[in-house]
């Protein structure tokens, strides 16, 4: 039995340590065993290890043999102690994890004088290869009967094969013959492609491996998992593992999903109805306002009225000077006047006087007549 | 149209779930048989979704991947409108990545972290959630890669009475039409409705037809998305009696109907 092993990681791993695919290959025994941790459990990796050496490890490749190892490998696994998250939420998701366990998928090939017995527990499958075609395959024989099958080894549930679907079987080689074990995105893969089957046989180093999973995840024929493909061919019992560097790693990929989306502003649609609350709220902000206009239409007032004040008294300042002037002026005019009607009544009293003379004249026929007008034309000279 | 099918929700291809939560004062009723009220056993059943979404995301080396961005829109809480029902350091938020939101719960309680708390308040403006739902998920498709994702699940969470559906509730079916319209490459928009009543009727899950005694019930079966392919056949997987003609509505559901229902909606 030559077996050629190959295995990449998915992307989203990053490292290859992180596979959750395992195989153990026992040339002594030609046993080959391959597991597939399931993403969603906890430590799935570790549990899946422990399965494929387990059961390699023995000698007979039966039923009573398989359970036997699942249950060393619960134990192994339950003695594991882990670490939890700092991060109290997320420690609860992983108490929750380790609570349902961890699972795996199995499937365990033993070939002896090209009889194959064949073992499985979930969605692994093997290939029989013909004449680079698939001749047949196992448990599986299409696609769709490969995605039906939900059934899986767990850490916390596993209590015998009776609750699970197990495949177990044995079938005739011919001689030469060609065997693929494999995971089972790749088992999608080569249902959908089976032309691609020769690209498989021709597999001979790791970077043509890488190669091939890389140009179908990129075409979006290959899914995005682990892949692990087991070449078995009859001949010299030999194991060649085409496996990544230690050193190994997918970039590193900046996803959309580590930018925070930010959406729009969501706007709000205009309102059509106000709650009671609402309502009182708003009366009692329009109360508030029409008080404080009220307020400060009063103060207002007062401002207007210190403002009229203030003119007021500006322009008496401006003006008192000019006013206090006006009335000096008015004061002599006064004086003027009382004089001037001093004057005339002076010179009334001497019109008259003289009137009075001009009459006593008159009557006495002697005295010199005065004319009543010139004296009121120039009093002044009069009165000199 | 690509397969949906082969399309696995990862941290390259996220998948955007929306809860419309329906926080009217309605909600204060008793649901059911229970003695919590519909309020409470909403906010239960949405933290508890978020636990099992983050079991879903959560890797082997306790990292969580971003494969859910999460929108929580609460309707009813502020009267007609529609805020964001994220609380504490994530107040505001619209959309939260799964990672975020584990980073910031509210409150550890009984061993589970909190995010939602129960509120029964206001009115029940639920087309303006559906129109704001559809606002958001429209500037997500049309973001990044998000063409390529798995399109957005709206989930609305309510007791069905609406109160700005309209006449013969043409708003709300009109808005609801228009948020099923939108899609990705994978597919249109899927909406799906738990009713939560206060009649005691018996459970109904993914029907072909609705009688449960509630008037409200034909409305919310109406309005929501028949299961596609992808969630027939994951929840035929899971044990559910589902065929192409189910659809995306639970009647009365109970909190493991409600995560049920959530975790057909979300592929595996």
């Amino acid at each position: 039995m030559n077996v050629k092993a190959f295995q990449i990681h998915k992307k989203a791993s990053v490292y290859f340590k992180n596979i959750q695919d395992k195989y153990s290959v026992n040339l002594e025994t030609e046993t080959v065993v391959l597991a597939d941790g399931t993403t969603q459990s906890f430590k799935s990796n570790l549990f899946a290890d422990f399965l494929t050496k387990n059961i390699a490890s023995e000698q007979l490749l039966n039923l009573e043999n398989v359970k036997k190892s699942i249950n060393i490998s619960i134990q192994q696994f339950g003695e594991l102690n882990f670490e939890l998250s700092a991060n109290p939420a997320i420690a609860i998701l992983e108490k929750t994890k380790i609570a349902t366990g961890s699972t795996s998928t199995l499937l365990a090939v033993k070939i002896t004088e090209n009889k194959l017995n064949l073992i499985s527990i979930g969605d692994c499958n093997i290939f029989v290869i013909k004449d680079e075609k698939i001749e047949s395959s196992f448990p599986f024989n299409n696609k769709n009967e490969l995605d039906l099958n939900n059934s899986f080894v767990n850490t916390k549930s596993f209590n015998g094969f009776d609750s699970l679907q197990v495949y177990n079987s044995n079938i005739q080689l011919e001689q030469n013959y060609l065997l693929f074990v494999c995971s089972d995105a790749i088992s999608r893969f080569l249902f959908d492609f089976p032309d691609e089957i020769s690209s498989v046989i021709n597999l001979s180093n790791h970077q043509d491996f890488l190669s091939f999973c890389e140009l179908n995840w990129q075409n979006g024929r290959l899914e995005q998992d682990d892949i692990s493909i087991l070449i078995i061919a009859d001949g010299e019992k030999k194991l060649h593992e085409f496996l990544p560097d230690s050193s190994f790693k997918f970039e590193e990929t900046k996803y959309f999903s580590e930018i925070e989306f930010v959406p729009n502003p969501q706007v709000e649609t205009k309102k059509t109805k106000l709650t009671p609350m609402e309502y009182n709220d708003l009366n009692n902000k329009i109360k508030n306002l029409e008080n404080e206009v009220k307020f400060v239409s009063n103060k207002l007032k007062n401002i207007e009225r210190l403002f009229i004040i203030l003119f007021v008294t500006l322009l008496m300042a401006l003006l008192l000077p000019y006013v206090l002037n006006t009335g000096k002026q008015f004061v002599n005019l006064k004086d003027e006047k009382n004089y001037s009607t001093k004057i005339n009544k002076d010179t009334q009293s001497r019109v008259d006087s003289a009137k009075k003379k001009n009459a006593v004249k008159s009557n006495n026929g002697k005295k010199k007549k005065i004319k009543s007008t010139e004296l009121e034309k120039n009093p002044k000279k009069n009165d000199e | 149209m690509q397969n949906l099918n082969t399309l696995t929700i990862s941290s390259t291809n996220p998948c955007l779930m929306v809860f419309l939560v329906d926080q009217s004062y309605s909600m204060i009723d008793k649901f059911g048989n229970s003695n919590n009220s519909k309020a409470l056993e909403v906010a239960n059943a949405i933290n508890d979704n978020f636990y099992e979404i983050g079991l879903r995301c959560i890797g082997d080396s306790g990292e969580l991947k971003n494969r859910f961005e999460i929108a929580v829109l609460a309707y009813g809480s502020a009267s007609d409108e529609v805020v964001s029902g994220w609380e504490g350091n994530l107040a505001n938020k619209w959309v939260v990545s799964i990672k975020d939101i584990f980073n910031h719960p509210l409150l550890i309680e009984n061993d589970k972290p909190i995010w939602i708390k129960p509120k029964a308040i206001g009115n029940t403006p639920m087309t303006k959630a559906f129109e704001n739902a559809r606002r958001l998920c429209i500037d997500w498709i049309n973001w990044g890669n998000h063409k390529d994702c798995h399109p957005p699940i709206i989930i609305n969470i309510t007791d069905g009475d609406a109160t700005d559906s309209g006449i013969g509730n043409r708003n709300l079916k009109n808005e609801v039409a228009k948020i099923k319209n939108l899609r990705t490459n994978y597919g249109p928009a899927i909406v799906l409705n738990i009713h939560i009543s206060s009649v005691t009727g018996t459970k109904q899950n993914y029907p072909e037809n609705v009688n449960t005694g509630d008037s409200l019930s034909q409305l919310l079966f109406d309005i929501s998305s028949n299961l596609n392919e992808n969630m027939v056949k994951l929840a035929q997987q899971a044990g559910y009696q589902v065929s192409v003609n189910s659809k995306g509505y639970v009647f009365n559901g109970n909190v493991n109907d409600l995560m049920h229902f959530l975790n057909v909606g979300t592929p595996r």
